[in-house]
């Protein structure tokens, strides 16, 4: 069956040609980029004006120190910011840079939130390739960051953040059950002081830990590999593993003990994993590093308790615990940016010194540990609520997996996972079932998408 | 007796029992206020509470009327779209209500089958297009560009198109003899009838437009020009809601909205003195 | 359309027979007029997206990345929809909420009769049903996980007080998720309906009751011989409209349950939406739309056809 004929039979092909027009005629967006910086052979590095559009979805106001400090370090290069969402949100951001990219938004730098956006649009072909610029500057990548996100052998963008994952503690409740802040631990420990930290019944009930609904909390005896941690990596399907196995388990254990709280009030209430834990509904959490900076109190949790960090548990008694697979922000260049070199310098100073600047937990080697630290006491509105020994030891013990980039239809995967683990979880289907039903559909998307 | 004949027990007790079921329905609103004073980590506390215990009104409303946001502006911008928005589709439904109900052309039923149709495609799936088109012609965060894709509804033409086609064509015919045209028959005689219908239209255009977010957050990025609804998305990120400042926004936003009920639903009363209804 | 017939007779007897002609063809100017802005508004904003979307049904596209790449594919997408578990069950949720409508529209219509002629201050009562319309959804969809809140809420206390023992997990169970959701939807929206029944008495002449009761018609004879068929054009209209409304729910599903537990909830639109942006798969989002499209049309065509029997303007 000829597939060209039913294209011409539906005769429509003209009018998606004429929304082409529409959108291309829109190119500039509301100021034209003077920028042309590939024409700088004559010598002289970008003396030209180059004007550089980044697109964030950080708020304006928290991106402009950051820009200023780089347009003085830079002459002659004029950042002009896209905010791609005024709260910081990060899904909502991405929505609008899509629909900025498909009308034709001209943009250079764009950072994307996650691995499985990174390497979704770098399917797509809108990133582009970065090998070249890092051989010209003579940068080594293993070298210089804890993450590398080339994808068979190509680089589509720098890792921007580092964010890894270990457990948070309401240490109070640790003293008062007469436990130690854990260094070295599996997740049967976990499981036991889960059950420890329990207390009350009831609308009351103060549980030993909370899951939240993101597909890794279905991974974690997973994520803590060094490798084949993810659900499908190096053309290796790891549905049916042990791993799996444990994380469903693990899960399931917790759940029949009433030591977490319960998945139906997770989902049906949309519980929010800061509010289960800073008011103190769950005593302990597994999540990242974005945390450290809450530990000391926001505005709207204000810290009333001091939290302690440990490492993230491991598998059996035998293996180190701190491993855990990392991701972060990503920050790339557009392929039909004409701005390459000038957006390559940005997004390399970006992902080093400004992370420095900004105080983020970045992916860059030579990030003082002590110095983020010191950073984050000095913003945090409770300082003391900080426990500094077991936030140093979970720092400076963790161990980062090497990145799997995972395939560009990952979100396909995770959906197809969490349907059944939920069925798994209410008590629908045993766990062999849960299983060989997640490696067929998983199977299936895999082979639609060679 | 004389008791029994002032005060209509039957419908004292049917009041009564509609009073207790309506108590389910000023629920949310209820929840609304009482988290509006409430600290955060109060707000989702067992059982409910729905008298706080701790009191915080103070420190959430000021959050939100006096804090960063700009939300005097974004009020007055939500006002002006809504109302700009109904205005503009009350007109244009009830003309082309009057149209293919009063005036016989030909294509007229076709042409409103395509109407209805259109009304079949989900707001979600023309986001892509729209976008694409908006930002070539320059509609992109604009208020006329809200304004304009609120004013076009099918919805409102199809409820007019009913409520004028119970509307006798006898008055068409007695002015149309008197030598009034269409243009003096729509303005003086359909309108007035229809009081009842457009109001009622109106109240709903008014409040689904005050209410949407997702139009305004797709369509707009200048925050000079956003309305209360995406104004109050600064109170959420993607790490979660605040729900106490949501809410006092919410209870905030809600006062124009009874305003135009109670005003609305007056004309629906008054319309009962038409006569020249089909029997 | 019985008034119809009687407008085309009514139409010859205007004055001045011999300029018919002339004279349909200003009426046909007049009725462009009259219908033309809304027609535009209609063909710029709805129907060319809607062309756009049966376009890209046929491709593998997505919308990020430029009309240069499309990728035409024939009937891939509707072969692959028939295959899609996901979608599949979306369909059938879709079906199963549509029973919300009627129910929704029979408890509007007799909270309207009662609110109209037989409460006291009947003005409040409306301002308190149209309430959920008026709130935030947010607000809306908290109120419902607090009272029906799995394990302490008070739904399920009361349930429990009962002894039954072990009462529904409400939204977070794969069986009751989708009731609920529907209750809900009833809620909501049984304001609308509500307002728009009222206007619709309104348009009945007070005199046909007075007649009836003279000839003795009870209370129930007359619901049933005046206020039922003349409400017609306004049932019509619910019933059209609730049912496209019905099909299309997105917002609610979002806030709510975003399609689970295990896709329990799931409807067409969730399902587009996910695929349209988060999966960024354009095209095969696009024939989802046509799908829901094509079902919608049939099932307005069998109401608009099957008007004459039972409207009555």
């Amino acid at each position: 069956m000829s597939k060209k004929k039913v294209t011409v039979l539906a005769g429509m092909s003209l009018l998606v040609g004429l929304m082409a027009g529409c959108g291309s005629n829109s190119d500039n967006g509301p100021t034209p980029s003077p920028g042309n910086g590939n024409g700088n052979g004559n010598g002289e590095p970008p003396v030209a004006e180059v004007v550089l559009r980044v697109a964030h979805w950080t708020p304006t106001n928290l991106m402009a120190p950051v820009i200023e400090a780089y347009e003085e370090a830079n002459d002659g290069v004029t950042i002009e910011y896209v905010e791609l969402s005024d709260n910081g949100d990060s899904v909502a951001g991405m929505q609008r840079l899509d629909l900025l990219m498909a009308s034709g938004e001209n943009l250079d730098v764009v950072f994307m939130p996650g691995a499985t956006d990174y390497s979704q649009r770098a399917g797509l072909g809108l990133l582009a390739p970065l090998n070249e610029l890092m051989a010209t500057e003579g940068m080594d990548l293993n070298e210089t960051y804890l993450l590398d996100p080339s994808i068979d052998g190509t680089v589509f963008a720098l890792p921007d953040t580092l964010e890894n994952y270990f457990v948070l503690l309401n240490k109070d409740m640790l003293d008062a059950a007469g436990l130690e802040v854990p260094t070295e631990w599996s997740w049967d420990e976990y499981l036991d002081y889960a059950e420890k930290l329990t207390s009350g019944s009831g609308a009351s009930t103060v549980y030993g830990t909370y899951f939240h609904t993101w597909p890794m909390y279905w991974q974690l005896a997973q994520i803590n590999q060094m490798n084949a941690n993810n659900l499908f990596t190096d053309g290796q399907l790891n549905v049916d593993s042990p791993e799996i196995r444990q994380s469903l388990e693990l899960r399931s254990k917790a759940e029949e003990a009433g030591i977490a709280t319960p998945y139906a009030d997770t989902i049906s209430q949309k519980l929010a994993y800061r509010s289960e834990f800073f008011s103190e509904r769950a005593a302990m959490i597994v999540t990242g590093n974005w945390m450290i900076d809450e530990s000391g109190g926001s505005e709207q949790f204000p810290a009333t308790f001091t939290t302690a960090f440990a490492p993230m548990p491991s598998n059996d008694k035998g293996q180190p615990a701190g491993v855990s697979i990392a991701n972060g922000n990503f920050a790339a260049i557009l392929d039909r940016s004409s701005n390459k070199e000038a957006a390559y310098d940005f997004i390399r100073w970006h992902s080093t010194e400004g992370g420095e600047l900004k105080n983020v937990y970045s992916a860059w080697r030579q990030q003082d540990a002590n110095q983020f630290i010191r950073g984050v006491k000095e913003h945090a509105l409770s300082p003391d609520f900080i426990d500094e020994d077991s936030l140093t030891y979970v720092m400076t013990h963790f161990q980062a997996a090497p990145l799997n980039v995972p395939p560009s239809y990952q979100s396909q995967l995770e959906q197809a996972y969490t349907t059944q683990t939920e069925l798994f979880i209410l008590g629908q289907q045993d766990l062999e079932t849960t299983i060989s039903k997640t490696e067929a559909e998983v199977r299936a998307i895999v082979d639609a998408n060679q | 007796m004389l008791l029994f004949k002032r005060i209509d027990w039957l419908k004292a007790i049917i009041t009564a029992v509609m009073a207790m079921v309506g108590m389910i329905f000023l629920l949310p609103f209820v929840w609304m206020v009482s988290a509006s004073l409430k600290p955060e980590a109060d707000v989702f506390n067992y059982p409910v509470e729905w008298i706080p215990t701790t009191w915080r009104a103070a420190f959430n409303y000021s959050s939100v009327w006096l804090g960063q946001a700009n939300f005097g502006l974004y009020y007055w911008n939500s006002m002006k779209v809504a109302l700009l928005t109904t205005v503009l589709s009350v007109l244009v439904s009830s003309m082309a209500a009057y149209g293919f109900t009063k005036i016989r052309f030909k294509g007229r039923s076709a042409m409103f089958l395509l109407i209805l149709a259109t009304y079949m495609i989900p707001v979600e799936a023309t986001l892509v297009p729209l976008f694409i088109l908006f930002r070539s012609v320059g509609l992109f965060d604009t208020h006329t560009g809200l304004i304009l894709l609120g004013g076009f509804s099918v919805l409102g033409t199809f409820l007019l198109r009913q409520f004028f086609a119970s509307i006798s064509d006898e008055f068409i015919e007695s002015a149309q003899i008197d030598g009034a045209g269409h243009i003096r028959i729509f303005v003086s005689i359909m309108l007035p009838l229809a009081r009842p219908a457009i109001a009622t239209y109106g109240i709903l255009r008014f409040i689904w437009t005050w209410n949407d977010f997702q139009t305004p957050f797709i369509f707009l990025s200048d925050r000079t020009l956003y309305t209360i609804q995406l104004g109050m998305n600064a109170f959420a990120d993607r790490n979660g809601a605040f729900y106490s400042l949501i809410m006092a926004a919410s209870v905030s936003a809600i006062v124009p909205l009874l305003i135009v009920f109670i005003i609305g639903q007056k004309h629906v009363i008054e319309g009962i003195s038409l006569g020249g209804v089909k029997g | 359309m019985d008034s119809v017939h009687h407008q085309v007779e009514r139409s010859t007897r205007p004055p001045r027979r011999r300029s018919i002609s002339r004279l349909r063809l200003r009426e046909t100017a007049m009725g462009l007029l009259f219908v033309g802005p809304m027609l535009l508004g209609v063909i710029v904003f709805l129907l060319m997206p809607l062309i756009f979307s049966f376009t890209l049904s046929f491709s593998n596209w997505s919308f990020i990345t430029g009309f240069d790449r499309i990728e035409f594919n024939g009937l891939d997408n509707y072969r692959n929809l028939l295959q899609d578990d996901v979608f599949l069950k979306s369909v059938v949720n879709n079906f199963v909420m549509l029973l919300a409508v009627p129910i929704g529209m029979a408890i509007a219509l007799v909270l309207a009769i009662i609110i109209n002629s037989r409460v006291y201050a009947s003005g409040a009562f409306k301002v308190i049903y149209f309430m959920p319309q008026i709130s935030s959804v947010v607000a809306v969809a908290v109120v419902w996980q607090v009272l029906f809140h799995p394990s302490v809420g008070p739904v399920n206390a009361f349930l429990m007080n009962l002894g039954i023992e072990h009462p529904p997990r409400w939204l977070a169970d794969t069986t009751f998720a989708l009731p609920s959701v529907m209750m809900l939807m009833i809620w909501i929206d049984l304001g609308v309906a509500l307002i728009i029944y009222i206007a619709g008495l309104k348009y009945i002449p007070a005199d046909l009751y007075e007649a009836a009761r003279i000839d003795g018609a009870s209370t129930f004879v007359q619901f049933r011989s005046i206020t039922l068929p003349l409400l017609t054009p306004t049932t019509f209209f619910l019933l059209i409209t609730g049912f496209i409304g019905n099909f299309k729910s997105f917002a609610l599903i979002k806030v709510l349950t975003e399609g689970g537990p295990a896709h329990s909830t799931s409807v067409i639109v969730y399902d587009m939406y996910q695929t349209a942006f988060v999966e960024l798969q354009t095209g095969y989002a696009s024939s989802m739309v046509m799908v829901l499209f094509l079902i919608l049309f049939a099932i307005t065509a069998l109401q608009w056809f099957g008007q004459k029997y039972w409207v009555k303007y």
